[in-house]
């Protein structure tokens, strides 16, 4: 009778099966907000570090899909064909998740970034300064990642045009 | 979005604008300005080539719909291609009429000279200090290679000297390490793992060093490093070394004891080396 009732306390009593649960990939938005920051900061510093000429460069578009690649590799095209080049680096001066939806199958995040792009410049290819002038140099952008899984992707950035940061 | 092109004598200019309609921003977006044109302010990157008679192949930032085929000689005026490309797409001009824009600053260092640049100029363009690690783990085995790994990789830096803007170019000549047991080595190869020269553990590599005692040494490595610079007209090599130096990295170097043990440890747990 005492046995029986331990049993029942341990779980050892044959009881309903246990239903599955779909695990999340983030069990909350600020671990979702800390993985999404660490994708971002990886990619500027990936980006950065691609500016630097070294023998194993590494490729900042490992962290982006959809328009946010789309707009990378449209940029760089750009650049290519004016023979220009950008120098120096980029800052996160700023990172603030906004929002995230932690379905089972896909997380999507999004975040206020404040990029800081005062110490880039772009040069031509006889490696005169063309930065422009006056350009603004804190940008706050509206970043947003996908992903499944642990793993997140920046999918798209946009300027956030009424803002300052 | 327009963006207009004017071929004249060979000479292609290239105003172009990032629309207020479209707000993708990156960072490369960014970093060229053409992110945020949003308060009237217009930017442009005027990129001058020469390119005799054809039109540019890639000009297509955001060009839906935008006449955007090749210009002809006798194209819009300066002060015509500066307010298109402060038109937005419903052909509201978003930046107030200037004064016609000085030709492009490229042309500026140049047309100044070259400054006498000596290496001493450069130093606080100097690549970050390489700390001296050595495998495994910092640890080596008295009488035995230890394998240094320190390297550096070329890097280029943009900044300004004198008022102009400059690029410069740091390329890796020598490594100077002191052992930190009375010696010392200048060594022109950049340090590399055993795994990475395919080697098995502890033996001699074009880095290593054999430390003869166990103890703690503070190794360090300072790397020399030969400049360019180029404001413009292309690299300049600056006479000179700079030396970065590396800072302290405590090596221990540890001791290897064989003995001829005749049970196992759980045979005998109080035996040598149980």
């Amino acid at each position: 009778m005492i046995a029986t009732a331990l049993g029942q306390l341990l779980g050892c009593a044959p009881g309903p099966a246990p239903v599955p649960t779909p695990t999340p990939a983030f069990s909350s938005e600020e671990e979702a907000f800390a993985a999404a920051e660490e994708v971002y900061r990886a990619y500027n510093d990936a980006l950065n570090q691609s500016r630097i000429a070294t023998d194993t460069p590494p490729n900042p578009r490992i962290y982006l899909t959809g328009p946010a690649l789309e707009s990378d590799l449209e940029a760089t095209r750009y650049l290519q064909a004016q023979g220009l080049e950008v120098i120096g680096e980029g800052t996160v001066a700023g990172f603030d998740g906004t929002a995230a939806a932690l379905n089972s199958g896909e997380v999507e995040v999004t975040a206020n970034v404040c990029l800081d792009v005062s110490h880039t410049q772009v040069v031509d290819a006889n490696g005169g300064d063309v930065t422009p002038q006056g350009r603004p140099t804190r940008l706050p952008l509206n970043v947003a990642f996908v992903g499944s899984g642990g793993a997140l992707l920046i999918s798209s950035s946009n300027l956030i045009e009424s803002d300052a940061c | 979005m327009l963006v207009v092109t004017l071929l004249s004598l060979g000479l292609v200019l290239l105003p172009l604008s990032q629309p207020a309609t479209t707000s993708d921003c990156n960072g490369q977006w960014a970093a060229a300005g053409m992110c945020g044109l949003v308060d009237g302010s217009s930017l442009s990157i005027t990129a001058t080539q020469q390119q005799q008679g054809t039109a540019p192949s890639t000009d297509t930032r955001r060009t839906d719909g935008g006449p955007s085929g090749p210009g002809t000689p006798s194209g819009p005026s300066d002060e015509a291609i500066d307010l298109a490309a402060c038109m937005d797409d419903s052909g509201t001009t978003r930046c107030a009429p200037r004064p016609n824009r000085p030709a492009a600053p490229a042309t500026t260092p140049s047309a100044q000279g070259t400054p006498a640049i000596t290496i001493s100029d450069l130093a606080r363009f100097a690549p970050a200090s390489v700390l001296a690690t050595a495998e495994p783990g910092n640890v080596g085995i008295a009488g035995m290679p230890t394998n240094f790994t320190g390297a550096a990789t070329p890097q280029i830096q943009g900044g300004e000297l004198f008022g102009l803007p400059l690029r410069v170019r740091f390329v890796p000549a020598a490594y100077d390490y002191t052992y930190g047991d009375g010696s010392s080595a200048t060594l022109t190869t950049p340090g590399q793992t055993w795994e990475a020269l395919a080697q098995a553990q502890f033996t001699p590599t074009p880095t290593s060093h054999v430390y003869r005692e166990p103890g703690a040494y503070p190794a360090r490595v300072d790397i020399r490093y030969t400049a360019q610079v180029d404001l413009g007209g292309g690299w300049i090599d600056v006479p000179g070394q700079l030396t970065t130096s590396g800072a302290t990295q405590e090596i221990r170097i540890l001791e290897a004891r064989t003995a001829l043990v005749a049970h196992t440890c759980d045979e005998n747990p109080a035996g040598v080396g149980c």
